[in-house]
């Protein structure tokens, strides 16, 4: 079993940090924000750090430096697009994503412009790593429940009922935009420190129809539809390895039927199976994503 | 303490270039039931958005509890002690009949959510839809939607409570029932604006009827002066000749 | 200086040809068809494979494209985006799983393409023989006069299509507000599957132009020429024929310039730049159809 870890290490890793990067597209959806700006701050965050550690700060601070920046960011544009929502919403955040690469590719004097930052210092080991990953599922988690989780459904389905309740809808959207920045960051920083290069070409269009993927798969009700999408994208190209040449036909068609036959992502479509199993009767179960 | 809980002073929305409220005054005594009505399109359902900050008034002043309260959003509203349903059930999807119905509590004024759990058990009783807690609102029949709406927006212990025709193609019993609860509530003191058209259900529970058509107010009276008035009448069954 | 205005105004014909489909399928289906890229794609690659086996003419080659486009696109809507319609909950719903299936459609194409061109770029061969003409001072080539002329011309004819005819009238309105489609007896999927072919021909058709202009084409090709046709959209505003040409031409216009003056990334970062502008200050675009949804 220790050897099976050790072997696959590396897809481990990267299955821990694409997990936190899904995560961070899949809070703001879950609650209605079509917010795609994780996967901009992920960038942010891997030069953030990258180059706060070449300036000889340590690994924490770095982070944090990375994931404060962030933080300001989403903020701003959260701000700036409080007016939009729906498809505009998620045009304006991949048009940001996409100038935040054209940014980095052309700052050559701090970030190396096309080649990217090399040889940053591994500084996060693969239980930093999970600690991490499960606190983050924690604190998800958490917020999934209680008050919070019924105003982000209530925000998700329907905002004016949200609204006439008592939820502050522009406050809950800056939060949870923040939120989706942070976590983007958190991820992109990870990585920076853990596979010590980072290049501009990592990011983008690419980086967001991964990232969107993953959630979609998965299924977007919860964090546990981010973290099992990721590992299910990760371990795709692994099986896939004989149709390597087919790798993009299968993954879009995978997201098509996903798409199409079951919106729920594999989680959902799991769960209802669930349902369709006997069970004892009773009062008709709500399919409650939250309790 | 004002008399009135809710006053309104030439109040005017707008879209674009036509007023669809236009110069609106009236007031609502505290702890009565008051009617708004009028013919479809008469502006009530404008109205109703801009006393609850769904789509806030160009014009004029609206005076909750004596305080112009005009710019306010919707949640400030909520947090103010004020409750609405809506034409159409706006049930949240995923959730239950009990949360649903919670989310009124806990997310209404402050000095309430402490007992939002307890809250939303009376309200679910007061509306007689205990038994249905863990249903799914959405696979329930349309007259209970409208009893989880309004149970939702009671549990919140709301001072002033807004119903937007929630009777519309109910059966009689159904809405003998909403009849009741809002009978229980004026017991309690919640003061209630209800827009409608079933006039019996008008006659039986305002004691002032307020009357829209194409944006003004043009009378307001007890319901049997109401009902005699001829401007009222023109305006339901249009001019003769 | 001049030379440089006839690039622009080619490569506006480009764009705006590009971005025609767009804005109608998202101003009247609304629907935001990232494979858009796809089907400009598919008549590039289908015009190769054809000309590789059966040496056509380009005036059978044009309308072939068209067909491959448009099919495209109807094989688009029947696989996605109707089933997807069907059983959404929300429409907000359905934005989001059409975005996400559009991705997914673009990926099988692209690697369709990838796999047939070998992941190289590649020419169509023997259908133009391309001819310059001197006017003016000014060299002209015949790709260049009909890429303008097309461009130009299909621009016109749609957007006169749309203001004047009965289909066209029914477009709006259902742009407008789908629900009353039904009332003036509007068949509205009828009308969105009818739009969505008529973007997938147009594009189609401005793929093989490309193709034949750049001498070649690779499966990349639809993905950069995407983004430049959502800012023409979202600038000239969504649902706008005559908006989206105008903002074409004008995106092509500051590229072009930039092209002399600057760095490459320049141009995109102006492009991405435009669009988070008009985004965030006017949402609806220059002369949209669309205003942004939901208070």
């Amino acid at each position: 079993m220790m050897d099976w870890f050790a072997d696959n290490e590396t897809l481990l890793q990267q299955i821990g940090v694409f997990a936190i990067a899904a995560a961070s597209l899949q809070v703001a959806l879950r609650a209605g924000v079509f917010s795609l700006v994780g996967a901009g701050t992920w960038m942010i965050g891997a030069y953030a750090a990258a180059i706060a550690l070449d300036d000889g700060m340590p690994p924490f601070v770095a982070l944090l430096i990375a994931l404060a920046l962030a933080a300001l960011v989403s903020l701003a544009l959260s701000l700036l697009t409080i007016r939009i929502d729906g498809l505009t919403l998620a045009m304006a955040t991949i048009a940001f994503d996409l100038i935040v690469v054209v940014v980095i590719r052309n700052w050559e004097s701090l970030t190396g412009g096309a080649l990217g930052l090399y040889a940053i210092p591994v500084s996060v080991s693969s239980t930093g790593l999970a600690v991490i990953v499960v606190a983050v599922a924690v604190v998800l988690m958490l917020v999934e429940r209680g008050r919070q989780g019924r105003a982000v459904v209530a925000l998700r389905e329907d905002v004016q009922a949200a609204a006439a309740v008592g939820v502050p809808v522009p406050l809950a959207r800056h939060l949870v935009t923040t939120v989706s920045g942070v976590l983007g960051a958190l991820s992109g920083a990870i990585y920076a420190m853990m596979f010590n290069a980072i290049a501009p070409d990592q990011g983008g269009f690419h980086l967001v129809t991964l990232l969107l993927s993953m959630v979609v798969i998965g299924g977007i009700d919860s964090w546990r539809g981010a973290y099992v999408g990721a590992a299910l994208l990760m371990f795709l190209p692994e099986i896939s390895r004989t149709f390597n040449e087919w790798n993009g036909l299968i993954y879009g068609a995978l997201m098509v039927l996903v798409v199409v036959w079951a919106p729920e992502g594999v989680l959902g479509g799991l769960r209802k199976v669930r349902e369709l199993l006997p069970r004892r009767a009773g009062p008709s179960r709500a399919e409650a994503s939250s309790s | 303490m004002n008399a009135d809980i809710l006053e309104l002073r030439s109040v005017a929305v707008r879209y674009g270039g036509v007023a669809a409220v236009d110069g609106v005054s009236f007031g609502v005594p505290r702890g009565s039931i008051c009617g708004l009505v009028g013919p479809n399109g008469s502006g009530k359902s404008s109205l109703l958005a801009a006393i609850s900050g769904g789509r806030p008034a160009d014009a004029g002043q609206v005076l909750i509890d004596g305080v112009d309260a005009r710019r306010r959003r919707p949640w400030q509203h909520a947090h103010a002690g004020l409750a609405r349903t809506f034409q159409g059930t706006r049930l949240v999807r995923g959730l239950t009949v009990r949360e649903n119905v919670l989310l009124g509590a806990e997310w209404g004024p402050r000095s309430h959510r402490k007992q939002a759990a307890q809250r939303t058990d009376a309200a679910l009783a007061a509306c007689r839809i205990a038994h249905l807690a863990d249903a799914d609102p959405l696979a329930l029949p349309y007259g209970t939607q409208r009893l989880v709406e309004i149970a939702r927006a009671v549990s919140s212990g709301p001072e002033l409570l807004l119903l937007d025709e929630p009777t519309a193609g109910m059966s009689p019993a159904e809405r003998q029932e909403i009849e009741e609860v809002m009978i229980a509530l004026r017991a309690e003191g919640v003061s209630q604006l209800l827009v409608e058209h079933h006039m019996g259900m008008i006659a039986r529970l305002c004691s002032t009827v307020f009357v829209l058509s194409t944006g003004r107010l043009i009378a307001s009276g007890t319901p049997a002066a109401i009902s005699n008035d001829p401007l009222v009448r023109e305006a339901y069954l249009g001019r003769r000749g | 200086m001049t030379q440089q205005l006839i690039n622009a105004i080619v490569l506006g014909s480009l764009y705006s040809l590009f971005s025609l489909g767009l804005t109608l399928v998202w101003g009247v289906a609304n629907v935001l068809n990232l494979a858009h890229g796809a089907l400009f794609l598919s008549g590039a690659l289908a015009a190769f494979v054809v000309a590789e086996a059966v040496a056509v003419p380009f005036v059978v080659m044009l309308p072939l494209v068209a067909l491959v486009g448009a099919g495209l696109a109807a094989l688009m809507d029947v696989v996605a985006f109707r089933p997807i319609a069907r059983r959404a909950a929300t429409e907000s719903r359905r934005e989001m799983a059409v975005l996400l299936a559009s991705l997914g459609l673009a990926a099988v194409v692209t690697n369709v393409a990838e796999v047939v061109t070998e992941h190289q770029i590649k020419r169509i061969p023997g259908l133009l023989d391309v001819e310059s003409y001197k006017v003016a001072g000014l060299t002209v080539t015949n790709v260049q006069l009909m890429i303008v002329a097309l461009g130009i011309g299909l621009t016109v004819a749609v957007s006169l299509w749309v203001k004047r005819s009965s289909s066209g009238r029914a477009l709006r309105a259902v742009a407008y507000d789908p629900r009353i489609a039904p009332l003036f007896g509007i068949n509205s999927s009828r009308l969105s599957r009818g739009t969505i072919m008529l973007s997938g021909a147009v594009a189609g058709i401005a793929g093989l132009l490309l193709a034949i202009h750049l001498s070649g084409f690779d499966a990349n090709f639809g993905e950069s020429l995407l983004l430049k046709a959502f800012v023409a959209v979202i600038v000239g505003g969504i649902g706008s024929v005559i908006g989206t040409a105008v903002a074409a031409y004008g995106l092509a216009l500051i590229e072009t310039m930039l092209v002399a003056y600057g760095p490459a990334d320049a141009r995109d970062a102006v492009a991405f730049g435009l669009i988070m502008l008009v985004l965030i200050l006017r949402p609806q675009g220059l002369l949209g159809v669309k205003t942004s949804e939901r208070a």
